[in-house]
């Protein structure tokens, strides 16, 4: 499913992104081996890669665009409630994708260990944006798990 | 088992001596859920689990006593929560400002992906011809 910059436009603000971030629920080993075997016959690259990673970068050959794929995303659990949650988008005409839900989205951007101020304004955006929506339950239980109820907490009340 | 319940574990013990009776009072949380998570603890080496050798019927009681280790995770995570925003009060107003355009767009009929999707492509170009000319 799409996590990142580009679920962003669907739950908040628009913004412009360099990277493309999805996360896959794949098991190290054979399964992300035939995984990676299938993208490198559709020409993009695996280039930083190891099942250790939390993240593979994929290299787009044909468009020179970066793919960070996750194995372990930051904050969310791949669990049935998870996926449950995951929304189907149309990108453009018959083109359809699984984007993150907001709440995990929100989960995601917060539990980066490199987290920015853009990203907390992303977060702002999706509350803002999302606000009679959201799972309030579900985003404080997952937000708490992550340990980040606090700074969650902060931008809610800023 | 996350690092705020580590803390609201370790919150209670360095407060007062208590066994897992106190902490499932204390904390409102299944015991189930309180035996599990110290176990955890107990084999991280942040709490140790102490027999309490007077008590007289019933289970033997063990007080919850907060290690070294548990003392600097504490430490830690208490500075972590008091760190700061990295967005300034600005930058969160102008995130609403944002998310406030965007709906606008919703309700007039755009597609925000799509929006999403030109300005990248306007992004991109500015920086491939930036690049280009560079080069030359």
């Amino acid at each position: 499913m799409i996590i990142g910059g580009y679920a962003l436009p669907f739950y908040g603000r628009i913004r412009a992104t360099a990277d493309i971030d999805l996360a896959v629920a794949i098991k190290p080993g054979e399964e992300l081996n035939h995984l990676l075997n299938l993208l490198r016959s559709a020409d993009f690259e695996p280039t930083i890669c190891s099942p250790n990673n939390p993240l593979i970068v994929i290299l787009d050959q044909k468009e020179k665009i970066e793919i960070e794929l996750w194995l372990r995303p930051d904050g969310i659990v791949f669990d049935e409630e998870t996926l449950g949650k995951r929304q189907k988008v149309e990108l453009d005409s018959n083109i359809w994708a699984w984007i993150v839900s907001a709440e995990d989205f929100i989960v995601n951007k917060l539990a980066r260990p490199d987290r920015g101020a853009i990203d907390e304004q992303d977060v702002k955006s999706v509350l803002v944006r999302q606000e009679n929506k959201l799972d309030n339950e579900y985003l404080q239980r997952r937000a708490g798990e992550a340990g980040v109820l606090t700074i969650l907490q902060t931008i809610q009340a800023s | 088992m996350s690092l705020d319940q580590r803390a609201q574990i370790l919150e209670a013990a360095v407060s007062t001596t208590c066994g897992v009776r106190d902490l499932v009072q204390a904390l409102d949380w299944r015991t189930s859920k309180v035996v599990s998570i110290l176990r955890e603890m107990d084999k991280e080496k942040l709490i140790d689990l102490q027999q309490v050798t007077y008590s007289r019927r019933g289970r033997p009681k063990k007080n919850v006593i907060c290690t070294p280790l548990g003392l600097e995770f504490l430490e830690t995570y208490r500075k972590l929560k008091m760190k700061p925003l990295k967005a300034r009060k600005e930058d969160l107003e102008h995130a609403v400002r944002d998310a406030s355009y965007t709906s606008r767009l919703v309700a007039n009929g755009h597609s925000p992906f799509q929006i999403f999707m030109d300005l990248n492509t306007i992004v991109h170009n500015i920086k491939v011809s930036s690049e280009t000319s560079a080069t030359i």
